[in-house]
């Protein structure tokens, strides 16, 4: 074999410059990574750290929700329910002043539960229009969700007999008190 | 040799360096992987992306479809407050209507996330029963109902052409259709007329005597809008709910009210929220309605059926004596006669019926006597009080002159507004009467604003006025343990200008309160008592008394047709969790 070629093969020298090359490469791909997903960049920004706290928010809310959903003795329906019957359609924007008494007590569970804790909402009310096709309207919002926001919902049913104030959510079921079925849909985000 | 030896150490420190380097890149390798597998594990555990909200969805799907199942079960108890077949078939269909409209919809709201979530009724057990409802303080069920945009209204006072044959109209729709005709509970006590001495009665609310409605004056949409106005009604008003109407039944009903003559006025409601009303009840079947005795002659109630045109059968002694007086043949029992002249055994029938649940209504003399004939065949110690309530009926002889010559016809029928007026005692005998009064009562609805019924105006045609054996008033006796506690006092005798009239008429130095109409319930029945001749010579509204005792009569029996087992199945897949159950609800 010819000495020249000889050495060539057994010079490893450009091999070794690449794999540190590939793992500088890597480290610093990897050191940007982990900084990028370790701490957000804005506070709105999504980031690894903020998973468990969506995760603790959805909980939250979610049971947030069910309580407010609950019938206490005595009560024909639930404060949740008292709030989306009485509800006329009016979208309460910020810290305004919620109507009437129902909604007012609505909000301000959901004040003491989530504002003090830093986290903002918005509550929105889907519903089946006349055409079976979905509408919804804002009960209370409070501003553009970040995108690390999460959403959870409750479905309430509503009767004929509850008397609905909402006049646009159409009975969808004429031959019976059955009337509607109202997907309330809450928007939780740290501020 | 030396470089030789300088390139062999050359080769062995680059070795060297390479396995270290490639070490280095296992290691970053490794902890990748590891970091990777550790994000996965961690994303899998989060409820946003796990199985959790999978859950979550599932356990509310299953509870709304168990609530709603439960909500159809409950609401078609509505339709059940009298036995029929049609009524059978009504309720299965309401009940299937229900159910599958609640999975239509529960369906859609899931899928609007990608879910799929369906409901299927696989199977359901209806069962039947008759029973009597226990009869507490009064005899009919009252509810809250709503009423949605396009019900149809029948009037019951000035907007009305022929209140009385209105209830022979509500009578057929009830007969043919089987649909229930509401009754608003109006309070009839007005603020006008209200004697100075009994100031509580000022108090009456007047949405509770008038009611506000935007209706049209047409009812039927396509002969064109009428007159929509804003109108007040007041005297009982009848509806129909529109969700329990549909063309057919719409035309028919339309049909029926041209019949009579005058024809029937219907207005329609045109509110497009609706309107939603506190004190209701069902008319959800008629009445059977027997008269006794059958002597014509000695019993003019059977003026009220023929002004109304109402279907009813006269019994006399042998089909009382036969065993005909059952609640199968008979709900209403209506007496006009000296019950003291009776065959005990007749009496004893009557007494029998009436505590398995008869509404029992006697007027004039027959109201006057009832009580002592009762009290010769039920003196058992369930019924400590007198008779059927506990009137006595050795005080309504001794009138003062003063009296009779200043109403000389007799005295009028005031409606009091709460028995509990009437609580200080002495004179009434009984503190802590039951407390309705007139107030909400549908054997009493008018929309006369004096709340007052005129005086029998053919008494004094017939002899002395305030002639005892007429019975134009009673009293109740003087000791608490001879009434009957849940007496509901509707109307005390009156002056022109509504004041009550009270006087000794037993020498005892105590003013008795003198009354005309009260009821109260006898075991599973009850027992209505009007002193004066005859309803019709009060004028209409107290005639009206007369049909709204059917209220009573059909709210008693509650058919208990219910779904009792509903079974079934609800799927749900979302691409994290499928799931499928088959249950079994049981009411």
């Amino acid at each position: 074999m010819i000495p020249g070629v000889q050495a060539i093969l057994k010079d490893n020298t450009g091999q070794m410059y690449t794999l540190e090359g590939a793992a500088t490469a890597i480290m610093i791909v990897f050191l940007v990574v982990f900084i990028v997903q370790a701490s957000p960049l804005t506070p709105l920004t999504s980031s690894a750290s903020h998973q468990q706290v969506e995760s603790q928010i959805e909980t939250s809310g979610s049971d947030l929700l069910i309580v407010l959903d609950y019938v206490p003795e005595g009560e024909t329906n639930s404060p949740l329910k008292k709030a989306l019957v009485d509800w006329t359609g009016v979208e309460f924007d910020g810290q305004s002043s919620t109507y009437p008494n129902s909604v007012y007590d609505l909000t301000s569970v959901f004040n003491r539960a989530l504002l003090a804790d830093g986290t903002a909402y918005n509550l929105v009310v889907a519903y089946q229009n006349d055409n079976k096709k979905w509408d919804s309207r804002a009960m209370l919002w409070n501003g553009r969700p970040s995108d690390n926001a999460v959403l959870v919902s409750r479905k309430v049913v509503i009767h004929d007999e509850d008397a609905i104030s909402a006049s646009f959510i159409p009975d969808l079921s004429p031959n019976s008190s059955f009337y509607n079925i109202l997907d309330v849909r809450l928007t939780l985000w740290r501020m | 040799m030396k470089d030789h030896s300088n390139a062999k150490k050359e080769s062995e420190r680059s070795n060297a360096q390479l396995i270290l380097l490639s070490g280095f890149m296992i290691m970053i390798g490794t902890l990748t992987f590891m970091v990777l597998l550790n994000n996965l594990i961690l994303t899998a555990n989060l409820p946003a992306a796990g199985l959790d909200i999978s859950k979550q969805d599932i356990t509310e799907f299953r509870s709304l479809t168990i609530r709603e199942v439960n909500y159809a079960t409950e609401d078609t108890l509505i339709y059940s407050d009298a036995y029929d077949i049609n009524n059978e078939t009504l309720l299965r269909e309401y009940f299937l209507n229900y159910t599958n409209d609640f999975g239509e919809i529960i369906s859609r709201v899931y899928a609007t996330r990608g879910t799929s979530a369906e409901l299927v009724v696989n199977n359901v057990t209806f069962t039947s029963s008759v029973t009597n409802r226990t009869i507490t303080v009064q005899h009919f069920k009252q509810q809250p109902h709503f009423f949605p945009n396009m019900s149809l209204i029948i009037p019951m006072d000035k907007h009305q052409n022929n209140t009385l044959q209105a209830y022979r109209f509500v009578w057929n729709v009830v007969d043919n259709t089987s649909i229930p005709v509401f009754a608003v509970l109006q309070n009839p006590v007005n603020m006008t007329n209200i004697s100075s001495d009994l100031p509580n009665m000022t108090n009456i609310s007047y949405d509770d005597f008038y009611l506000n409605l935007t209706t049209d004056d047409i009812a039927r949409p396509n002969l064109g809008p009428g007159n929509v106005i804003n109108r007040t009604y007041s005297g009982g008003v009848f509806i129909l709910d529109v969700k329990d109407l549909n063309t057919s039944t719409n035309d028919w009903i339309y049909n029926e009210s041209q019949n009579f003559t005058p024809v029937i006025t219907i207005h329609g409601l045109r509110m497009e929220g609706g309107k939603f009303l506190q004190s209701t009840t069902a008319m959800t079947g008629i009445p059977s309605v027997a008269v006794y005795p059958d002597n014509v002659t000695l019993n003019p109630i059977y003026q009220y059926y023929q002004d109304m045109q109402i279907p009813y059968t006269l019994l006399n002694d042998s089909d009382i004596l036969a065993g005909n007086l059952t609640l199968e043949n008979y709900s209403v029992l209506l007496i006009h006669y000296n019950m003291s002249t009776v065959d005990v055994n007749i009496t004893r029938e009557i007494v029998n019926w009436t505590a398995d649940g008869g509404v029992l209504y006697a007027e004039c003399i027959g109201a006057i006597s009832m009580d002592a004939a009762v009290e010769a065949v039920d003196n058992n110690t369930a019924h400590s009080w007198y008779g059927f309530i506990g009137i006595n009926e050795t005080n309504v002889s001794n009138i003062p002159a003063s009296i009779t010559s200043e109403i000389p016809n007799g005295p009028f029928v005031k409606l009091v507004n709460s028995s509990s007026i009437l609580n200080d005692a002495p004179p009434m005998p009984v503190a802590g009467l039951v407390d309705n009064g007139a107030s909400f009562n549908p054997i009493s609805q008018t929309n006369n604003t004096s709340g007052m019924y005129g005086p029998s105006l053919g008494h004094s045609l017939t002899g002395p006025p305030w002639s005892g054996v007429e019975g134009l008033a009673f009293t109740l006796y003087n000791s608490t343990s001879a009434v009957n506690p849940d007496t509901n006092i509707i109307g005390y005798a009156a002056y022109p200008n509504g004041s009550q009239i009270i006087f000794d008429d037993n020498g005892d130095n105590e003013s008795e309160h003198h009354l005309i109409f009260v009821e109260a319930p006898f075991d599973n029945g009850r027992v209505i008592y009007m002193a004066g001749r005859a309803l019709s010579e009060r004028g209409i509204h107290a005639e009206r008394i007369a049909a709204g005792i059917f209220f009573s009569s059909v709210s008693r029996e509650e058919l208990a047709l219910e779904a009792t087992n509903v079974n079934v199945t609800i799927t749900y897949s979302d691409g994290r969790a499928d799931f499928e159950d088959t249950f079994l609800i049981t009411i």
